[in-house]
């Protein structure tokens, strides 16, 4: 596989007051190159600061990374113009203007000056280029942070937590750049601990909890290996469904009124009831989500409650 | 507005991803954002402002109409002193200044390492000097000086809020770290900064003096006496020596740019710097160098090195006991000591900076 970002062994320990957290524990990771990698764990489970060390931002206390096959941040000047990166809120000079801003940056990495107008055109701010930073709202901030990556046109674009706090409108936009500048062969990483945000818009993905892997692939493999695979019942009498079913020896749980049954094959269920009088007005197959296969991820590793943390942006077993 | 926002023409038009810029370019880029920070133009109307304030003084002081008012007092306060000078006897005038002269020998013996002393016991019956009450032509090269050296601390400090500010606020937006991202070797990140802060506060330091000197040239024409007025021509300052000592002050200044951004690069926080410096100014310059080893520590602190830096050395005062007991006695600390000083300090400060900035996380 080729691979854009690789960490190995990956450690950060912060001292605090005499205290030590592990903020990354070791964690090994691959990003393939091209397409939208996800970066899921709940807050505090490190994405930030793995992102950050990927960056030079903060020094790794052991372990090694690699960006296209350059170790950071030792050798991070000679990859520096292949990425572009918006770490947590976009950060600029609250007094300048967007141009201003831009115009800096440019200048820092040998940009003409007129990419500093086609980047603010790109991302619609051509119009809002001599405002002030500090005027524009959360959603123009992110687009700016996104026309300052592009000044480099980089191969590997690092967004985190790139939704926060954003309308629903300035969510849709964000999404969408991320799914284009991966139809276009960037690699774009993207760090979340919104699990449906994540999973609309990534390829792979990488699961990390307490600062270390938890898995790693496509998502539709994660999806598929969580081994949660489930049909919502509806039926009149759910408590004689429910003797019913179990008999049969389907695995189900109850949800109210509903039944979460257990198969990979939803026609058995009707059978099973129809031969005991019992007719299902509601058959729905749950979809397998992010927030399940986490969920079953880290059932085993102790944390339940990292996984509270987690926001899933739609019910346990709601399809997306 | 909603939609992608990228699509594959968003890329640049020129298919030559950029691959950095120069030192010198970084430079020129934390010029142009210094250049455009509020900061920078508060800084400039306080100059401005000073300048101006200090250049209307004096001319205020040497108009024709208040030297000619000067003359007329001094001239009744001569023709008193005569008056009463002639009451005395002349060997009552000897005794008074044998005793003085004793008292000059006393002083000078125990100074032994100071200045020299000089009572002016030979001239304590003569008529006071025209100069003595400020009766001497505008002359341009003593207003400018009189301007900067007053004004060496003042634009000192803003130099210094100037540095510091710029590098802190940084900090403070969080734009240092989306900086680094740009360009991530840190010690040229640094280094450009520290070199653009040195060179505003060379920027301010030149503006102070450039508009002292205009200021002083405009009071000297504008005041210029007639000729009916008995006024001495003012002492003349060599020229070198003049712009020797304005270009000190320059460098001064300029140095107060370059340790406020070393602060601010240690610091981080442009109030824990102010915070620093006022604490550091009242503390330890005011009071632990004046209280402490008698008042002989202050040739280790920076205003005595400062002084001596631009004033071709200077002397400070410190206690000096013998067997008659303690007297503060005048001590000289040279020019050669001063700049060594403020190089070794300089270097130190800088290379602290520039160390903490490459290892410390920026979060």
């Amino acid at each position: 596989m080729d691979v854009a970002v690789r960490t190995v062994n990956l450690r950060k320990t912060y001292l605090s007051r005499g205290s030590r957290r592990v903020a990354v524990g070791g964690l090994t990771m691959s990003v393939p190159h091209g397409g939208v990698h996800g970066f899921l764990g709940p807050n505090g489970s490190g994405k930030t600061t793995t992102i950050r060390m990927l960056l030079g931002l903060i020094r790794a206390d052991s372990g090694t990374a690699e960006v296209f096959g350059e170790e950071v941040p030792r050798r991070l000047p000679h990859v520096i113009d292949r990425v572009g990166a918006i770490v947590e809120s976009p950060k600029f000079f609250p007094t300048f203007t967007a141009r201003q801003n831009l115009a800096l940056l440019a200048g820092a990495i040998g940009s003409p000056a007129a990419r500093v107008d086609e980047v603010l055109e790109a991302t619609h701010l051509r119009d809002r280029g001599r405002d002030r930073y500090a005027g524009f709202s959360l959603g123009m901030k992110q687009r700016l942070a996104i026309a300052a990556t592009l000044l480099k046109d980089p191969d590997l674009l690092i967004f985190d937590e790139p939704t926060n706090g954003l309308d629903p409108a300035g969510i849709r936009e964000v999404r969408d750049t991320m799914r284009s500048l991966g139809a276009q062969g960037k690699t774009v990483l993207v760090s979340s601990h919104i699990l449906a945000e994540v999973e609309q818009v990534a390829d792979t993905v990488s699961i990390i909890g307490h600062g270390s892997l938890l898995a790693e692939g496509n998502v539709r493999d994660i999806l598929g290996g969580s081994g949660v695979s489930q049909v919502r019942v509806g039926v009149a009498s759910p408590d004689r469904a429910q003797q019913v079913l179990e008999a049969a020896g389907f695995a189900l749980t109850r949800d109210g009124q509903h039944l979460l049954v257990g198969t990979d094959d939803p026609s058995a269920i009707t059978r099973a009831l129809a031969g005991h009088g019992l007719y299902v007005a509601e058959l729905v197959p749950v979809r397998p989500d992010l927030e399940s296969a986490f969920l079953a991820l880290t059932a085993d590793e102790g944390l339940g409650s990292e996984s509270d943390r987690l926001a899933g942006g739609h019910a346990p077993g709601g399809a997306s | 507005m909603s939609g992608t926002l990228l699509t594959p023409e968003s890329g640049p038009r020129t298919r030559v991803r950029p691959t950095g810029t120069s030192f010198v370019g970084l430079v020129g880029v934390e010029l142009r954002r210094l250049w455009w920070r509020r900061m920078a133009k508060v800084v400039l109307v306080a100059v401005v402002a000073f300048v101006g304030v200090s250049a209307y003084a004096a001319y205020q002081q040497t108009r024709p109409e208040a030297l000619a008012e000067r003359i007329e007092d001094y001239s009744s306060i001569v023709a008193e002193t005569t008056r009463q000078n002639a009451s005395i006897p002349a060997d009552e005038k000897a005794a008074q200044i044998e005793a003085c002269q004793r008292d000059e020998a006393a002083t000078g013996a125990d100074t032994s390492g100071g200045a020299p002393v000089d009572f002016r016991c030979e001239q304590m019956f003569d008529p006071p000097s025209p100069e003595s009450f400020g009766i001497v032509a505008a002359e341009r090269t003593a207003i400018t000086s009189s301007i900067v050296e007053s004004g060496l601390w003042i634009f000192g400090f803003l130099a210094f809020i100037l540095g510091a500010s710029f590098v802190a606020a940084e900090f403070a937006a969080g734009s240092m770290g989306n900086w680094l991202t740009f360009e991530p070797r840190r010690v040229r990140v640094g280094t450009s900064k520290l070199v653009a802060a040195g060179l505003g506060g060379l920027a301010v330091g030149g503006l102070g003096v450039g508009l002292a000197t205009l200021g002083a040239t405009l009071v000297t024409t504008v005041n210029r006496p007639g000729a009916d007025l008995p006024v001495a021509a003012a002492p003349i300052v060599p020229g070198d020596t003049a712009a020797q000592s304005l270009l000190r002050v320059v460098a001064i200044v300029g140095l107060g740019g370059l340790g406020g951004a070393v602060i601010g690069l240690l610091l981080r926080s442009t109030a824990g710097v102010i915070g620093l410096v006022v604490g550091w100014l009242v503390l330890v310059e005011a009071f632990v160098a004046s209280a402490f080893a008698e008042g002989r520590l202050q040739p280790w602190f920076l205003r005595t090195n400062i002084e001596g830096f631009v004033s071709d050395g200077t002397t400070y005062f410190a206690t000096r006991c013998g067997v008659d007991g303690c007297q503060t006695v005048s001590m000289p600390h040279s020019y050669t000591a001063s700049w060594i000083y403020l190089l070794v300090v300089t270097s130190l400060g800088v290379t602290a900076a520039l160390l903490a900035f490459r290892a410390r996380d920026v979060t």
